[in-house]
């Protein structure tokens, strides 16, 4: 490895904190964001504090992308890195619920922007058969950051306040932007003018599916009419941006991309919702199961990523030479059959819980990075912000509508099973106890039920994942293997 | 304790049965009166309480002693020491009814709000205990032991402070339905909102551990100055339903239905109140925590200086809403008269005779202490101590009580606006929380901001 090599290197590892902070920024105040605001006046908006977040990262993630298309990646990772400091810095110092809330926005911002960035990098930096080690690192950051955040807000909120987690992540992401700012190589930019509209609509595209996802299980149904109308105006906007983006000279979305893309595309969509947007219910199982010890509950996502470390390692050096259809397939049966297992065992005890998890890592690690990998070899590197920014916002989206979707299910399921309890004065020595007993054996019905909504959700994932497997074999004729046959690919260019 | 489960069940019972009638109860025949609006305010302070003690104290001892002579004789049994004691006490309570009828129902519209503060301050110089822990001797009561411990003193001369203040504040809006064709209630429904704010500010602090049986263990004394807040905010609403509540024109025996669902909108919790008469009140009530609440919910309850909603906490973490409690009982009600020949509807649960009784009364009302003495749990009024209580009532005359008329007339409706607009205003304040953002992570905040402007300045002139 010669000096340049070991400063990209280098530069790779701060990318990576940057990565590490903008994943952790999500979870870290998901459970217990009463207690989390607590010295704050009270406030309805809470829940802002969690959706705001993700919303606003979602939406900056393909601009970002393109944005270091146009400008090279270090500028448009000063400013992210810029608004995600100075955006926590000041959550440290909120003075109401709301004002926390917008704070939470703007960092939301900042962290889609190293997001992709960080992504974007590897792809602009590293020839095809290199990026394989980097998108590990960004990989385990990315899932290191959004598993353990709740165990770590929790810790540091329990241990010092609620304002440590911005503190600590604000120094994450500063030491991680100096890094990257002092090792990093200019990266060329374009002389393309942005289209400001066509980006606009994008953001406006990908901040109203994350609005959806967040809105649609708190505020309404998914088969309601507010969630029809939701769909449809996102199908608008989709319909939108794509018209914008193929008038447009200089898209935001790579409106032209080939059969193979689009495929990945869409794998990466589905696998992120039936895999990632599952775990939270994994989470919050867990936490049921363990009497609510945050902390061992959260110890069980080190087997899921065990299990994805092995073959998402093996994968991402080797999907070059052999095209990803192998991984997505091998990927595709296993996160079927672990879901399968899922359900028929994961609730039988931890060693199981263990098992299931760790299976479900193992067939996730054969196919998220090998998917990205195999993007980016097939785009050529001007572009490689806007693909892998579009690619990055929709297995977010991805996340979110499988969050969303087996949060509705479980709803359901929940106010399907509750039952409504009457005490009879007449027939009871102490209506006291018996609404204590009633309350109690409620807490455990809704484990009960969320269990059975998880499990149920988990097989109709699994049809999927397994039906996922035919898309996977059609890869076969636009494969990167087949473009490594017949020499260069895009992505080298 | 399980003695006291049945009382728990009476003392809930009347609780909900008692929400209906207070509509109807007044001195004025309300129940049978045309559209009419008007209240009542009453209130004990201070002084009406030395009143009332120079009064009992005149009738137990022959000799009139007011609440300073008797902290005064209290405090001289310590010679040697500087001891004062300065008691507060305010109280004020106001009905606020509007009675219209629409078609053939008629609406009793009632706004009954009130608060008690309750202070006492402390000071006392002298030789007090040194900081350690004291065992006691045989047989020793808990009381026993603390006089003991606090007059070893070892030598030293000791300022000691104590300052404690409880303040409670009820705010009812009950709205009462009765056909007039019928004379039933047709339905009733009530709104309450309850604070309690109790602060404790000391210079020092007594750790008293108890056996079982109540016996003490051990006391320990600490000095340092200490701060308690233990503040709770309930608000809830339940709507009623009745079959068969005849209150105009019943008579003989009958049996009726009565059902209530109850909805907390909010439940809030300090963590000093969590932390300590949370669990004992619901432990008391039989909520047998142990175990039960996910461990979680309560570090989170009382690890927070604010009040939180113990019911939100809950919903967030478990994703369980707490539900609407449905209770439902058999009653068999009579047309019945005291002995000063008040008419009243008698309501006992059906098939328990010797079971409580509720009165709706149907003109005319009278308190009757005595009833509603025993109707508090054996663990929180024990009953030699609600003996003691009607003593000095029936001392006081107050062992039945008429309710005071309701009255329509400026005067009185200001005063009620006073009570009103203080309920609200104190609620509102003490829900409120104090802002204070640490002062390490304004450091911090400003400390990074002037690192990060500087970062930002130094790349913008190198370039980006």
């Amino acid at each position: 490895m010669n000096a340049e090599e070991k400063k990209r290197a280098v530069a790779m590892w701060g990318l990576a904190l940057c990565l590490l902070s903008a994943a952790a920024g999500w979870m870290f105040m998901r459970f217990g964001q009463a207690w989390s605001i607590a010295d704050l006046p009270q406030s309805d908006s809470v829940g802002w504090i969690v959706s705001a977040y993700i919303i606003a990262e979602v939406m900056m993630i393909p601009v970002a992308g393109k944005a270091a298309d146009r400008f090279g990646c270090r500028p448009v990772l000063a400013l992210g890195s810029f608004v995600f400091i100075l955006s926590s810095l000041l959550c440290t110092v909120s003075l109401t619920v709301g004002m926390l809330a917008t704070l939470r926005l703007a960092q939301g911002a900042g962290a889609g922007i190293m997001l992709a960035i960080a992504f974007t990098a590897v792809g602009k930096l590293y020839e095809p058969s290199k990026r394989g080690k980097c998108h590990e690192l960004m990989t385990a950051a990315f899932a290191i950051g959004s598993l353990f955040a709740s165990a770590a807000g929790y810790y540091l909120t329990d241990t010092f306040n609620w304002r440590a987690g911005f503190v600590v992540l604000s120094a994450m992401a500063g030491a991680g932007f100096a890094v990257a700012w002092k090792f990093l190589p200019p990266t060329s930019g374009s002389e393309e003018k942005t289209d400001i509209a066509d980006t606009a609509a994008v953001a406006l595209l990908f901040g109203t599916a994350a609005l959806y996802t967040q809105t649609v299980n708190d505020k309404f149904d998914l088969l309601s009419v507010p969630s029809a109308v939701f769909a449809a105006a996102i199908i608008a906007l989709a319909a939108l941006a794509l018209a914008l983006g193929k008038r447009s000279g200089n898209p935001a979305l790579p409106v032209r991309m080939g059969g193979f893309e689009k495929k990945l595309m869409f794998l990466m969509f589905m696998f992120s919702m039936c895999g990632l947007g599952l775990i939270q219910y994994f989470f919050k199982l867990y936490l049921a199961y363990y009497e609510f010890d945050i902390y061992a509950a959260s110890s069980y996502f080190l087997l899921l990523i065990l299990g994805a470390a092995g073959p998402s390692m093996l994968g991402c050096r080797k999907v070059f030479a052999t095209g990803v259809r192998p991984w997505v397939l091998t990927g595709s049966a296993i996160v079927a059959a672990s879901l399968i297992i899922t359900h028929f065992i994961a609730d039988k005890g931890t060693l199981q819980f263990g098992i299931s998890l760790f299976l479900f890592g193992l067939g996730l690690g054969f196919i998220v990075t090998e998917v990205l990998c195999s993007l980016q070899t097939v785009v050529e590197k001007k572009d490689m912000g806007q693909h892998t920014g579009c690619l990055m916002a929709i297995r977010m989206i991805g996340i979110l509508v499988g969050n969303a979707v087996v949060g509705s299910y479980i709803s359901e399921v929940l106010h399907g099973s509750r039952v409504t309890r009457v005490i009879d004065l007449n027939a009871t020595g102490n209506a006291l106890e018996e609404m204590a007993s009633n309350f109690f054996s409620d807490i455990r019905q809704a484990s009960a039920s969320l269990d059975e909504g998880l499990m149920a959700s988990v097989l109709i994932m699994a049809a999927v994942a397994a039906a996922l497997a035919a898309v996977a074999y059609a890869l076969e004729k636009d494969d990167v293997s087949a473009l490594r046959r017949d020499g260069e690919s895009p992505g080298e260019r | 304790m399980c003695e006291s489960k049945p009382r728990i069940a009476a003392a809930l019972m009347a609780a909900i049965m008692l929400l209906s009638p207070v509509p109807i109860l007044s001195g004025c025949s309300d129940a049978e009166s045309p559209a009419e609006e008007y209240g009542a305010e009453f209130g004990i302070d201070y002084g009406s309480v030395d009143g009332f003690v120079r009064t009992v104290t005149g009738a137990l001892m022959g000799k009139e002693i007011g609440i300073d002579g008797l902290i005064e004789s209290f405090l001289s049994r310590y010679p040697g020491y500087e001891l004062s004691l300065i008691p507060g006490m305010d109280s004020d309570f106001a009905i606020k009814r509007t009675i219209g009828e629409s078609g053939s129902e008629r609406r009793i519209a009632d706004r009954i709000a009130g608060y008690v503060e309750l202070s006492a301050d402390f000071a006392g110089r002298g030789n007090f205990p040194g900081e350690g822990t004291y065992l006691p001797a045989e047989g020793e009561t808990v009381s026993d032991l603390v006089e003991r411990a606090m007059l070893s003193g070892d030598g030293t001369e000791r300022d000691l402070r104590l300052g404690i203040s409880f303040r409670l504040y009820f705010d009812a809006d009950i709205l009462t339905l009765i056909d007039l064709g019928s004379g039933e209630i047709s339905g009733a429904s009530v709104k309450l909102r309850m604070m309690s704010v109790e602060k404790d500010r000391s210079n020092f602090g007594l750790d008293i551990v108890q056996k079982e049986d109540g016996s003490p263990e051990s006391l320990s004394v600490r000095y340092g100055t200490a701060a308690y807040t233990s503040n709770m905010f309930v608000s809830l609403g339940a709507d009623l339903s009745f079959t068969g509540l005849r209150i105009l024109g019943g008579s003989g025996s009958w049996d009726l239905q009565a059902g209530m669902t109850a909805h907390v909108d909010e439940f809030l919790v300090s963590s000093d109140f969590a932390d300590s008469a949370l669990s004992k009140a619901l432990d008391m009530a039989g909520f047998d925590l142990g175990g039960k609440l996910p461990r979680l919910i309560m570090n989170i309850i009382t690890s927070s200086d604010r009040m939180l909603d113990l019911f939100d906490t809950i919903d967030s973490l478990t994703g369980t809403e707490i539900p609407d409690v449905h209770l439902r009982a058999d009653l068999t009600a009579s047309d019945a008269a005291d002995d000063s020949g008040r008419r009243y509807t008698s309501l006992r649960k059906t098939g328990d005779e010797s079971g409580m009784e509720i009165r709706i009364p149907h003109s005319s009302y009278a308190v009757d202490f005595d009833r509603l003495l025993r109707l508090v749990p054996n663990y929180i009024l024990p009953e030699e101590k609600a003996d003691k209580i009607l003593l000095v009532l029936a001392i006081l005359g107050w062992d039945t009580r008429e309710i005071l008329d309701l009255r329509d007339d400026p005067e009185t409706s200001e005063s009620i606006g006073n009570v009103f607009d203080k309920v609200d205003r104190e609620i509102e304040d003490d829900k409120k929380y104090e802002l204070s953002i640490p002062a390490e992570y304004i450091c911090i905040a400003a400390a990074g901001l002037a690192a990060l402007l500087a970062g930002a300045a130094f790349i913008w002139r190198r370039g980006i």
